[in-house]
């Protein structure tokens, strides 16, 4: 049992588990590409069929939120 | 005592009536009833005497009481024997009131894999989406560190569905993929916040358990046997929310049981660890030190239940 980004428009619009692509492909109608803990597929990710990659994942930073200011704690080496 | 034969008027499901004529009398008719159970009537002047046959053999016998009684035929009948003790020309019927049908049991089915669903019928069924990953902390080795939020189940979805033999069922990965089998879905899990926008838990989508805010444990979904009483009780949940090293916290733990269970969120201890059995969020990462940041952990694949 394998992961599978379900990829539309170049754009993995979801994630499903199945034993093999072809099978994967025949359920859901679309391209389907294995991904793995190396280079994980997120919904909203956009794949290159070129270079078989997804885009890495980057965490939005929202807010005002400022981390905390140089901590009185000491720094660990 | 004499002897007379009638043919029935009518037969099937529809009241059957047969007469006799003078009291005293053995008289047959040739129904053919099915077996269920009967109310045999006449006048309350009289008690009519019935003996129900199968071919030859007597099946059972019964005799009116106050104008008429309940009788239960346990197999087919062809003939009726009776006779009354006073009057004349008295009407008795046979009426079909109740008919004992043997259910069958519908059988549970777990898919865990996507796949083309070869069961036929009227299904009913319990769909998980894939739990969502756990956010990752945030540390510069100077400033103080912030834990992410844990990722949240996935939604728990319960619905009838017609399956055709051929019914695409996909399975929604770890990470946030939604379950479908064919009209019905579950969404997956959201993932839980990075720490330096804030280490939200990811939140609940339907039925589904929220994800552990940093240093808050995650909470566990609505219970699937409240949504259906026919499948088992039990929970998903969220992931744990990561924590901060000073002072040694604890770490945070997942909500659910039973179907799945939220990951750890990480802490001084150790990193956040994934969610296990089906939907459940991972958890936070956590900070181990000052320059300590741990990455999120993943939640696990759903699932989908048809009983049919």
């Amino acid at each position: 049992m394998s992961n599978f980004g379900v990829i539309q428009d170049g754009v993995v619009i979801n994630m499903i588990v199945c034993d093999s692509k072809e099978l994967a492909e025949e359920i859901v109608g679309l391209t389907c590409v294995e991904y793995f803990d190396e280079n994980p597929a997120w919904i909203g990710a956009e794949y290159n069929s070129d270079t078989n990659m997804f885009s890495e994942f980057v965490p939005e930073v929202t807010g005002d939120f400022v981390p905390g200011f140089p901590s009185d704690e000491p720094v660990e080496e | 005592m004499g002897l007379s034969t009638f043919p029935l008027a009518s037969s099937g499901g529809v009241t059957q009536t047969f007469t006799a004529a003078t009291a005293n009398t053995l008289y047959y008719v040739y129904p053919t009833m099915s077996a269920g159970t009967y109310t045999i009537s006449c006048v309350s002047s009289t008690n009519a005497t019935l003996d129900f046959y199968s071919g030859n053999n007597l099946i059972t016998s019964t005799v009116t009481v106050s104008g008429s009684v309940l009788v239960n035929l346990s197999q087919t009948i062809t003939k009726i024997a009776y006779y009354t003790n006073t009057g004349s020309s008295i009407v008795i019927s046979a009426a079909l009131t109740g008919q004992s049908i043997s259910p069958t049991s519908g059988t549970l089915n777990t898919f865990t894999t996507s796949q083309t669903v070869s069961l036929s019928g009227n299904g009913y069924a319990i769909l998980i989406g894939g739990g969502g990953n756990g956010g990752s902390s945030w540390a510069n080795g100077s400033n103080t560190p912030s834990p992410g939020g844990g990722g949240s189940s996935g939604a728990i979805t319960f619905g009838r569905i017609q399956l055709t033999g051929s019914t695409a069922l996909s399975i929604g990965a770890g990470g946030g993929g939604t379950t479908t089998l064919g009209a019905l879905s579950a969404a997956g899990g959201n993932a839980g916040q990075y720490g330096l926008s804030g280490g939200a838990g990811g939140t609940a989508p339907t039925n589904g358990g929220a994800g552990g805010g940093a240093n808050v444990n995650g909470s566990a979904s609505t219970n699937v046997n409240t949504l259906s009483p026919l499948f088992a009780s039990g929970t998903t949940g969220g992931g744990g929310g990561g924590v901060s090293y000073a002072g040694s916290p604890p770490r945070k733990a997942g909500g659910g049981s039973g179907y799945g269970t939220g990951g750890t969120g990480g802490g001084v201890a150790g990193g956040p660890s994934s969610g296990t059995g089906y939907g459940a969020g991972g958890g936070g990462g956590g900070n181990s030190s000052l320059s300590n940041s741990q990455g999120g952990a993943g939640g696990s694949a759903g699932v989908c239940y048809v009983i049919v």
